[in-house]
């Protein structure tokens, strides 16, 4: 990987203080992400010629922390969304191999604009630990089905991807021949319904969701539970998913959530990468920053 | 046609735009910035050591270089930013070849490190255990 795709170049590493002159290049497009943009050339050299493959990190549910920005993709085999330049707290991710001996004239300008840009994070910790794989990469197999032939998505062998990605669905969804409307149709239906999985590889709807046709990320999910409590804070239900969703501490009683949800709630968010849970942003906090959009992130 | 005449007015904009990035306008947008303390921590006496050291020297009044096995808040308290390099995977650039296992440096960070710092590569993975940043 030695080419940016999805580069946010409105971002202040490539603002300044060096001006960067970002070419795009439609001539290089990135095939997987079927979208004809161009490809900015971060620096020389190709894998497998001389150099290393660089790396890339999840991009499925990065920008559900407050902590995570996005600033470019790259050309990569883990799909359109990952990140090859990012940054969590105080720690930014230049994802490309290519050192200054290799990166492009407009290369080392935003790289020398991103250690200038980083120093505004000292004191940063990260807000959240990757736990789980977010919702949204349900998006990203059915595009990918889509976008295979159909005797791919026939394919169920072992080792076929088609049957990989198809396993990922509820079963009776899968029948030859696939139906990626249906997949698309069930996950829109289902999306604001995910919880965690028996692993972090995984997900599950919540049937407790599900039946209240109830967002888990959105704010009107912190006001439920208030409302819910302040009728009886017994309910059942409203334990159970304040369990599981504020987590075991902040959850544990009516009391406890009612208490934790309005001392914290300019400040709280919902990560489905760090595990399907609301948390503080701390560091905002501490710098008096209200979260901008506690809920609906990508 | 109309197009075309776009297309070629885009294109007198960008060179334009190169034009203006000359040395003059780079040291005055960069004066202040010479000062941030900058410390290079990665594989002692590669060549990426070198590429960096010089590269990062042109433009940075002071630079620090460390082995990245030794960073620590104690080792970074000095500097403004640090950036965390390490080797080639796959025996370029005069690095060894690896044999069954990836060359990861001994190396973490926890939540105590709070110096601003930029991963190469994939060095992020190996500094912060179960961050976002990471391969998985």
């Amino acid at each position: 990987m030695n080419r940016a795709h999805g580069v946010r170049l409105d971002h202040p590493i490539f603002q300044g203080p060096l001006a960067v002159n970002v070419v795009l290049d439609k001539d290089h497009p990135y095939a997987d992400a079927h979208d004809g943009q161009g490809t900015w050339l971060v620096h020389e050299g190709e894998f497998k010629q001389g150099c290393d493959v660089g790396m890339v990190s999840d991009g499925h549910g990065f920008e559900d922390s407050p902590d995570c920005e996005r600033i470019s993709g790259g050309i990569n085999s883990k799909g359109p969304k990952a990140v090859a330049i990012g940054r969590q707290a105080n720690m930014l991710q230049w994802g490309f191999y290519g050192g200054p001996d290799r990166m492009t004239e407009s290369g080392k300008r935003a790289f020398l604009n991103a250690i200038v840009y980083m120093k505004r994070f000292d004191g940063q910790v990260p807000l959240v630990k990757k736990e789980s794989r977010a919702r949204s990469w349900y998006a990203q197999f059915v595009d990918m089905l889509a976008h295979m032939k159909p005797e791919e998505r026939a394919d169920r062998g072992e080792r076929s991807y088609a049957g990989y990605l198809l396993k990922q669905f509820p079963a009776e969804l899968t029948a030859d021949p696939v139906d990626v409307e249906r997949l698309r149709k069930w996950y829109a239906d289902n999306e604001e319904y995910f919880g965690p999985g028996k692993d972090r590889y995984s997900t599950a709807i919540d049937a407790d969701l599900a039946a209240l046709q109830l967002s888990n990320r959105k704010p009107e999910f912190l006001d439920w539970l208030l409302e819910r409590f302040g009728k009886d804070p017994k309910d059942e239900q409203a334990l159970r998913l304040a369990k599981r969703y504020l987590g075991e501490k902040n959850g544990a009683d009516a009391a406890t959530a009612k208490a934790w949800i309005e001392s914290n709630r300019p400040f709280l968010f919902f990560s489905d990468s760090g595990g399907y849970c609301w948390f503080v942003d701390t560091n905002g906090k501490r710098a008096g920053k209200v979260v901008e959009a506690s809920a609906g992130r990508k | 046609m109309k197009q075309l005449i776009l297309a070629a007015a885009a294109g007198s904009l960008l060179l334009a735009s190169a034009a203006t990035q000359t040395p003059d306008a780079d040291r005055t947008a960069w004066a202040e910035h010479r000062a941030t303390r900058v410390l290079y921590a990665g594989w002692p006496g590669g060549s990426r050591e070198k590429a960096f050291e010089a590269f990062l020297k042109q433009w940075f009044d002071r630079v620090g270089i460390l082995d990245l096995e030794q960073l620590s808040m104690a080792t970074a308290k000095d500097w403004d930013v640090v950036i965390a390099d390490w080797c080639s995977q796959y025996g370029n650039d005069g690095y060894q070849k690896r044999e069954n296992s990836l060359f990861s440096p001994k190396v973490g960070i926890d939540d105590g490190f709070t110096k601003p710092i930029i991963a190469m590569d994939y060095v992020s993975s190996s500094l912060r255990n179960r961050g976002k940043l990471d391969w998985l």
